[in-house]
């Protein structure tokens, strides 16, 4: 399992399509949570992903309008 | 609300204004001269408020028309374009034109009637969670809430939309919105905060660069879409010319490399040209300029270029190593990184590949110089003979199909915007509606419009929005009566199992051009000249070419006709399929 934290400014949509990366690769979500954090907010991912997929995923991300920050936690 | 830095605190007086007024002005603040749209009930008060808004609405048949209009309009001038739908079935014919824009990293804003704000979620007459079914498919969306919030979203939108990598915004507003009234300016304060995405101009990894160069002994360079969207032609043009290294270029990067240049070679891709496609398997060294290695492109992900290091030039970070590790990324925009390039060239190490560079380009030209012999089809034989007559600035706008790859092969566009087709997402339909967007950008240009018989009927109507503005588009229709690449496909690899591909009852698409007041003529293959073409051929497409006004002209030929090259689905390119077994 991997761990992902996200952060990102919540503005309408951000949340979805932070997790619709996920879900267009037909993966399954084991974990997830999101909460405010300070001046911005986090969602929590725990994913069964492959190498390969956790770069694409971290990339996808980053490209997102109004994501601010991307962690990936083995 | 829009995430902005505090603005300052704005004390002007502004006139009160409703909501639909306020989106009229702001588009106007934009820079927006025309949009594209179809009325309905949840839009009727914007409409209202278009007399006098300086904003020329061109009235397409179907809303999918208009969102590829737009296309057109925003792909042959790097501008915005806008189409404006109602909400429900309006907003979801919008859907392919945004996930075409998407794919091809069109800039669009699409603007949404919604049901009023009371009704949301309701299950209301006409309403559909558009904002929710744009989700995957746009950069970003806003359902506003408000007519506090117009200026600010529409502004982002425009940013969004533009900036960066380009492609479609959504904005969905509620009928009460456009109806209500408010003193607000325009434009919105909105300002543009960094993010996670927002790569800025790192510095140029020459010394990296230089390690690469210099051990590189078979060198090539593949430009992409990136080129045109950053307006860097002229920088790339000047870079190859000092670089001298072979280069070849995706279907969306056609016009962006000369194709009198010497060392160019050609289209590369599922029907690239057999010298590109063989340059790319055999290469150490792969310099990839704004192209983001599509599967057409590459083939078998997984045995492309396999012994190349790369080296990829790009925006859009989501795009680096998306389906091969790379040796170095160089991020930016080709705008800026390009001459960071070219300033860095003397400091560089050219590489030691001149033998093999000369081999290359010589057998790339002979084989761009091909007519194909007597082999050659009466398609491409009629479409050699219809580019060999169009201006140097002309426009092709192909759809999607044989014709298009066809068109791909043999069009010479002179300019980055002077192939205009529906590369990533392949939509059927694009062609008519984005031609007429492309006449109203560029009113002097000879734009061309070539589609299938299959594609053409997907949006017909918009026969009708070229005749009302007597657009000078000239439509040619290659003719097959067959869904013809579909059925190239049943054809090689399932025992010619012409299953639902057969088009032999289309109706008379002269009486049809005929019917909407355009002009129309037919053409059909003549077996008894040596050609395959009419003898009658060059008058005809002289008159199609110079017509001032709109023109229709039917191309019929065989149907057992393919395109080659070809790299099978899931093949390497150097499993490209030449011609028929």
């Amino acid at each position: 399992m991997h761990r992902f934290l996200i952060d990102y400014r919540n503005s309408q949509g951000t949340l979805m399509r932070i997790l619709t990366a996920v879900s267009r690769r037909g993966m399954d979500f084991e974990e997830v949570a999101a909460l405010p954090r300070g001046d911005r907010h986090q969602v929590r991912l725990v994913l069964d992903t492959h190498p390969k997929q956790i770069a694409q995923l971290c990339r996808d991300w980053r490209a997102t309008v109004d994501v601010l920050e991307v962690r990936h936690e083995a | 609300m829009p995430n902005a830095s505090p603005a300052a605190v704005d004390t002007a007086v502004h006139p009160a204004r409703t909501g639909a007024a306020i989106v009229w002005a702001c588009l106007r603040a934009e820079g927006v001269d025309t949009v594209f749209g179809y009325p309905g009930g949840a839009v009727i008060p914007l409409y209202d408020a278009l007399e006098g808004s300086g904003i020329r609405h061109i009235l397409t048949r179907h809303e999918q028309g208009a969102a590829f209009a737009a296309e057109g309009y925003a792909r042959s001038t790097g501008r915005c374009g806008v189409a404006i739908a109602t909400s429900g079935p309006g907003a979801t014919n919008l859907l392919t034109g945004i996930a075409d824009a998407k794919m091809d990293s069109v800039p669009l804003v699409c603007i949404t009637g919604q049901v009023r704000t009371s009704l949301i979620g309701t299950d209301a007459f006409q309403e559909i969670d558009i904002f929710g079914a744009t989700l995957p498919m746009v950069k970003w969306g806003r359902l506003v809430r408000s007519i506090q919030e117009l200026p600010d979203v529409l502004r982002q939108a425009f940013h969004v939309a533009q900036s960066g990598r380009p492609g479609p915004v959504l904005i969905d507003i509620p009928v009460d919105v456009l109806k209500a009234s408010a003193e607000l300016p325009v434009p919105g304060q909105y300002q543009p905060v960094r993010t996670a995405h927002d790569i800025g101009t790192p510095a140029f990894p020459a010394e990296q660069l230089a390690a690469l160069l210099g051990s590189a002994r078979k060198p090539v360079v593949l430009v992409g879409a990136g080129v045109k969207l950053a307006g860097a032609q002229l920088e790339l043009r000047r870079l190859l010319d000092r670089l001298d290294l072979p280069a070849c270029s995706t279907v969306h990067g056609l016009g962006c490399i000369s194709s009198e240049a010497p060392y160019y070679l050609g289209m590369c891709g599922m029907h690239g040209t057999r010298t590109a496609n063989t340059v790319l398997h055999e290469t150490d060294l792969l310099l990839v300029l704004g192209a983001r290695l599509d599967d057409r492109v590459t083939g078998d992900p997984t045995r492309f270029a396999p012994d190349a290091r790369i080296v990829h030039f790009e925006v859009d970070p989501s795009q680096l190593e998306r389906v091969r590790a790379g040796a170095l990324a160089v991020m930016g925009n080709l705008a800026d990184t390009l001459p960071q390039f070219a300033a860095a060239l003397p400091e560089l190490p050219r590489p030691e590949c001149k033998p093999w560079r000369d081999a290359v380009c010589a057998a790339a030209r002979e084989e761009l110089g091909s007519d194909g012999g007597g082999t050659a089809l009466p398609a491409i034989r009629f479409l050699d003979e219809l580019f060999a007559m169009m201006p140097a600035e002309g426009v092709v706008v192909a759809d999607v199909g044989q014709h298009q790859m066809w068109a791909a092969q043999r069009y010479r566009a002179n300019n980055p915007r002077g192939f205009i087709t529906s590369g990533g997402l392949g939509a059927m339909g694009f062609a008519l509606p984005a031609a007429l967007g492309v006449q109203l950008a560029r009113p002097e240009a000879c734009v061309v419009c070539i589609s299938g018989d299959g594609g053409f009927q997907m949006n017909i109507q918009e026969l009708a929005t070229i005749k009302r503005f007597n657009l000078p588009v000239k439509i040619l229709i290659v003719d097959n009566k067959f869904l013809g690449m579909v059925r190239q496909w049943q054809q090689l690899f399932y025992d010619r199992n012409y299953a639902e591909t057969d088009l032999s009852d289309n109706p008379d698409f002269v009486a049809i051009g005929a019917a909407y007041g355009i002009e129309s003529e037919r053409l059909a293959v003549d077996p008894a000249t040596a050609t395959g073409l009419p003898t009658r051929t060059g008058s005809v497409l002289r008159r199609f070419l110079d017509a001032t006004t709109p023109q229709l002209l039917v191309f019929e030929c065989p149907p057992e006709a393919n395109v080659f090259p070809m790299v099978p689905s899931g093949a390497a390119l150097s499993e490209m399929l030449l011609e028929e077994a």
